[in-house]
């Protein structure tokens, strides 16, 4: 318990869109935006994915890098585990990836994660078992 | 569960026992693979680091706990800022909760490496992180081989 994070909010402002990890109800509604570098159908508001920025000693910042979906994998070390025992990731039988995830201490009830708090929406999570991997 | 129904493709469902001799064969010729694409990531990191850069010209005004930041101040001194989005925004129910323990070797178990400096971004409201509970968020961790599936 009690591990800390440093987090900032883009609310209000372009970041987020300019760097396609999250899309208005408008971008939304033509039924394709642009994440992952194509123009894909997209089942929520906001993407997942990592911005890289550099600053130079005169203080001109740039975006040098970006990646989304699977190309974040790296930052999660419970697949690189999982890599290595027989049964794999073993998500085939799952509604979506990850749903297994749930709080440190609720693992026990056997649940997946929680359908109030779902962090596809449901209707998402029923699509994606018939869709490839993002 | 539907895959009773039809035959398995998994190895744990009909393993193939060998002597240790016959193991080690099939393991090294894994592992050939395994330096090949060792080699390989690394080909493709020296390649992304020769990407171009595309210069940032909007000034963008983040809200965190010690109040507005610049882009430039969330380098907080170093040179490389690496920003994770966690698709936390204001009308996403409890996803921070969830997506946070994916980051959790980001949160205890590493500290920032020496010249770029990582945080989290998301439009969700600084204001309303109370509002949700979200004090829970620093509670978590992953747990392995949990996949609920014998």
């Amino acid at each position: 318990m009690g591990w800390k994070f440093n987090w900032v909010s883009s609310h209000g402002t372009d970041f987020n869109y300019d760097y396609h990890v999250s899309f208005t109800p408008e971008q939304l509604a033509k039924g394709k935006v642009e994440f992952n570098f194509e123009l894909t159908e997209f089942p929520s508001e906001e993407a997942p994915g990592i911005s890289v920025f550099y600053k130079d000693e005169d203080g001109n910042i740039f975006h040098t890098y970006s990646a989304y979906a699977r190309g974040t994998e790296n930052t999660m070390n419970t697949y690189n585990y999982l890599d290595y025992v027989p049964k794999g990731r073993d998500e085939d039988a799952l509604a979506f990836t990850m749903s297994w995830l749930r709080h440190h201490d609720r693992y026990d009830t056997g649940k997946l994660a929680d359908a109030n708090l779902p962090y596809w929406p449901a209707d998402a999570a029923r699509q994606k078992t018939t869709e490839p991997r993002p | 569960m539907k895959a009773a129904t039809k035959m398995s493709t998994r190895t744990v469902d009909n393993p193939k026992i060998v002597s240790r001799e016959e193991w080690l064969v099939a393991r090294k010729k894994l592992m050939a693979r395994e330096k090949q694409l060792t080699r390989e990531r690394d080909a493709v990191a020296a390649e992304r680091r020769q990407l171009p850069w595309v210069k940032v010209e909007k000034n963008y005004v983040f809200d965190s706990p010690s109040g507005k930041k610049t882009l430039a101040d969330l380098f907080n001194g170093k040179s490389q800022l690496i920003v994770y989005h966690l698709m936390f925004g204001p009308g996403v129910a409890g996803s921070l909760p969830q997506l946070l323990l994916q980051h959790r070797p980001y949160g205890r178990n590493t500290r920032a490496p020496r010249a770029a400096r990582r945080l989290l971004c998301d439009r969700f409201p600084r204001a309303h992180f109370q509002d949700r509970g979200l004090q829970e968020a620093h509670g978590m961790e992953i747990q392995l081989g949990l996949v609920p599936r014998n």
